[in-house]
């Protein structure tokens, strides 16, 4: 529904700047007899463009080509420098240079052109392409300086100081090096220039009399003739407005690609109480961004989804939240089916990665203006309000303005609006990651607390797996738009279901070396471990080993099967050690209380805490003997 | 210049005062019907334009075109549109809506006239407010929109209180440019209007041209000078007191 009203405004759109367009340029080749007739003509000719060049509009063409081409020679002259030292160099006075540039630019032509007329008159210029050339170049000069100098301040400096190094000298640099880098600025400059100077038409008509540009030739007769003769024919109406939009269609041709770049998009995120994702698939052009993500969130659980960054996690928010609409899948509110009710519809409070605490109001306005827009009463708004902020403690910030906080205080404004609007189900997107790390502890900490008090359903989106382990009551581990496995922390951290979560869980990570399957054992090369139930299937494939380095320990231990390696390298952590050792080609990381005093290492590999992973990369469950 | 001549031809534009009244009143008319128009569909065409859709950088590419095209040839679509054997007069005889042909030009039809001279400028001219609003809007945080999506503002709510109070300092810019181009519209006047519409930036044009009198030319030339000049102090001053609140 919402997709066919975006394409038809789309399409009418288009139709309002085209219709006028197409129709007159069709016009211009029809027969005028014929065009009066038929509402689209049958007939077409070029017989009126050739009757309209012969009476001087073809002498106006050339004419309007060549001031035009004078008009970005004269003003690159001037242009190109003054933008270079606006640009790139400072000097006393550069602001001033600025606001004067700006104030021609204010000075319109109507009021220039009769004192240049009258000078022009003179001087002898009055009439002349070059008279016509100056006036021009005065309209055009201020957008070409300020356009160069922003192109200018936009080249990097040290691309120029490389230039120095290499020994080239400043007026090397400035035509081998900057020059090339400015140049499709300095064209797209240069059209405008021209561009401005084609479309002129008050200087020019003030400015000339015989010697007429193409603007100032087509509106000639309605500036000189009074009634009927001060009208142009029908058919040169609109052969001149074809001629003239053809520089247009060029110029936005060869800018469109700045443009687009000028106007890249950016993506923001979001999510809400019992929750349910049935199938949920969302494609951006081919990019599957969620494929297939189904799971259900409980009453008051706190629900985590984890992952590097493009896995789809906050895709997923957003569709929770009703910012996106899923592909195919569904979503159900208390069993309720959602998934077409938009975001302000289902009551959810949501906290943003950005926070987006509106900066145009204070902090007491951001977190009552969605209480005033549910309409409850002014006492409830207040009461509320202040609970809020209490909650998170920010009481004595209401009275200020979003400039003036801390990242961690617009963090607890956020939490603090989301928690005032009594939402069902409170989203997060990655709210702790814009914190120092000291804050980030302790605001972690705060939210268990707050969380379990209100028992309020809750999605958290996290990269951090630290973030995931301390607050989820349940975590889902997303990879490439999938979800690859849904536990509770110590699930996800114990039996990891394929290598990828193994790896993605757990500081410093698991180790992985490779090993081959034979009857009755795995055999590693440095390493041969017995186990008890190894499908006869699976005799001969290679399998990748996986131990934490947490459960490698330097001393004895019960289930260990000792190692002998070479000590590599030892970083110190403060209270422990990662120890770096190296047995073969393999490398282990060992959390370690103490550094071993000899290089010799004997390690011991706890075999009941080993993660077999297949060369799919999926867990096989086997018990060691 | 503007003040040579004897009287002079400052004192000269109030002895015809039925003609001078009539360009302030057409000055004034335009603007203040052109400009808001503008503003308008360039905002919402902004919040339209933040919808993702195939061939959206195609319409944006259509919508922007106008800024590239001479005020003299969008004068001329526009009257290929509205005259008598125009497409719209033609289209709704073909259909039956009408007829006879409505006529939008000459002295009779001055009202409709100016209804085509403001469809013109809306066309041509919206794109030049639509650039600054729209690199404005880019510039917003997106979540500042979904923040009030996710709290229940519907559209016209996250207008008033979200996107219009950010949006300011585009909207400041976008008006200063606007109005002072307005005050320099001549082609279209002069095509779609002929002699029966009269502005100041026409006046300047029409005395100078062809009633070859530079000096109230010049006084015209004077006038729109300086309401150009005292309307950006005004604005200008504006922005500043709106800053403060």
């Amino acid at each position: 529904m919402r997709k066919v009203l975006v394409y038809l405004i789309a399409f009418l759109i288009s139709l309002w700047i085209l219709t006028p367009i197409i129709y007159t340029v069709l016009a211009s080749f029809a027969d005028i007899l014929d065009y009066y007739q038929h509402l689209i003509p049958q007939k077409y000719t070029l017989k009126y463009y050739e009757e309209y060049w012969r009476l001087g509009v073809g002498d106006a063409l050339v004419r309007s080509i060549e001031i035009g081409v004078l008009t970005v020679l004269l003003s690159f002259l001037i242009g190109i420098p003054a933008g270079y030292a606006i640009g790139r160099l400072k000097f006393r006075g550069r602001n001033s240079i600025q606001l004067t540039i700006l104030f021609f630019r204010v000075l319109p032509i109507v009021v220039m052109a009769v004192p240049l007329a009258v000078v022009f008159l003179k001087i002898g210029l009055y009439d002349t392409i070059f008279g016509v050339t100056l006036a021009h170049t005065a309209i055009a000069l201020p957008f070409v300086v300020l356009i160069t100098s922003s192109i200018f301040a936009s080249v990097p400096r040290d691309l120029e100081e490389a230039g120095t190094v290499f020994g080239l000298s400043s007026l090397q640099i400035f035509t081998k090096i900057t020059l090339p880098l400015v140049a499709p600025g300095l064209a797209a400059a240069g059209m405008f220039a021209f561009l401005i100077s084609w479309n002129e038409v008050v200087a020019s008509t003030i400015l000339t009399y015989l010697n007429r540009t193409l603007p100032a030739a087509v509106l000639a007769p309605y500036v000189m003739g009074m009634g009927a003769a001060g009208q142009l024919p029908d058919p040169y109406r609109f052969a001149a407005a074809t001629i003239m939009i053809i520089p247009a269609f060029l110029f936005m041709a060869y800018i469109r690609k700045y443009l687009t770049a000028m106007w890249g998009f950016c993506r923001g995120e979001i999510d809400m109480v019992s929750v349910e994702l049935q199938n949920i698939v969302k494609k951006y052009r081919n990019v599957t961004a969620v494929d297939n993500v189904s799971f259900k969130v409980d009453h008051g659980e706190f629900f985590v989804l984890l992952g590097p960054s493009g896995c789809g996690k906050t895709t997923t928010l957003r569709i929770i939240a009703g910012l996106e609409t899923p592909d195919s899948g569904r979503v159900l509110f208390d069993g309720r089916d959602v998934t077409n009710v938009p975001a302000k519809n289902r009551n959810i409070g949501m906290v943003f990665q950005s926070y987006a605490v509106w900066p145009h109001m204070k902090v007491y306005d951001n977190i009552a203006l969605p209480l005033q827009i549910k309409k409850l009463s002014r006492e409830e708004i207040e009461k509320r309000v202040k609970a809020a902020a209490q909650m998170v403690n920010i009481a004595h910030l209401l009275d200020r303005y979003p400039f003036q906080l801390s990242g961690g205080e617009k963090q607890r404004v956020a939490v603090a609006r989301a928690l005032a609007f009594e939402p069902n189900i409170l989203l997060m997107d990655e709210p702790l990651s814009n914190l120092d790390a000291l804050l980030r502890v302790q605001a972690r900490a705060e939210l268990v607390k707050l969380q379990k008090e209100l028992k309020i359903t809750t999605i958290y989106v996290t990269h951090d797996q630290t973030e995931a382990m301390v607050l989820a009551d349940r975590v889902a581990v997303m990879n490439k738009g999938r979800i690859m496995q849904i536990g509770t922390p110590d699930e996800i951290y114990n039996r990891p279901v394929n290598k990828f979560v193994a790896h993605f869980i757990g500081t410093p990570p698991i180790n992985f070396f490779t090993g081959t399957v034979e009857e009755g054992y795995i055999n590693a090369g440095f390493l041969v471990i017995p186990f008890k139930n190894i499908p006869p299937g699976l005799v001969g494939k290679k399998v990748t080993i996986g131990i934490r380095p947490n459960d490698i320990s330097t001393s004895p231990i019960e289930q260990g099967i000792p190692v002998k390696g070479k000590l590599v390298v030892a970083e110190n952590l403060g209270s422990e050690f990662i120890l770096h050792v190296a047995i073969g080609d393999v490398v282990l990381r060992v959390l370690s209380k103490n550094k071993p005093a000899k290089e010799e290492v004997t390690l011991y590999v706890d075999k009941t805490k080993l993660h077999i992973f297949s060369e799919e990369e999926t867990r096989i469950n086997i018990l060691p003997a | 210049m503007a003040f040579s001549g004897n009287p002079p031809a400052l004192v000269q534009l109030f002895q015809d005062f039925e003609r001078f009244k009539e360009v302030i009143f057409y000055t004034i008319l335009t603007i203040v019907t052109v400009i808001p128009l503008q503003l308008i569909i360039a905002i919402f065409a902004s919040i339209f334009f933040l919808n993702h859709f195939r061939g959206r950088e195609l319409v944006l590419y259509f919508f922007i075109l106008p800024v590239a095209i001479s005020e003299v040839a969008g004068a001329l679509f526009w009257y290929t549109m509205f005259s008598s054997s125009g497409l719209l007069n033609k289209l709704l005889i073909w259909l039956g809506v009408i007829p006879n042909p409505v006529y939008f030009f000459g002295y009779e039809f001055r009202d409709r006239t100016l209804l085509v001279i403001v469809l013109e400028e809306v066309w041509r001219a919206t794109a030049i407010v639509f650039t600054i609003i729209y690199a404005g809007i880019q510039m917003i945080n997106r979540e500042y929109f979904e923040a009030a999506d996710v709290f229940g503002f519907n559209f016209w709510q996250k207008l008033r209180y979200i996107t219009v109070p950010l949006l300011k300092p585009s909207i400041q810019t976008a008006l200063i440019i606007r109005t002072l181009f307005a005050f320099q519209i001549v082609g279209p006047i002069l095509i779609l209007g002929g002699e029966y519409i009269r502005v100041m930036a026409t006046e300047v044009v029409y005395w100078y041209s062809q009633r070859m009198d530079p000096y109230i030319a010049s006084a015209w030339a004077v006038l729109v000078g300086v309401v150009t000049f005292v309307l950006s102090i005004l604005y200008i001053r504006m922005f500043r007191a709106g800053e403060g609140a």
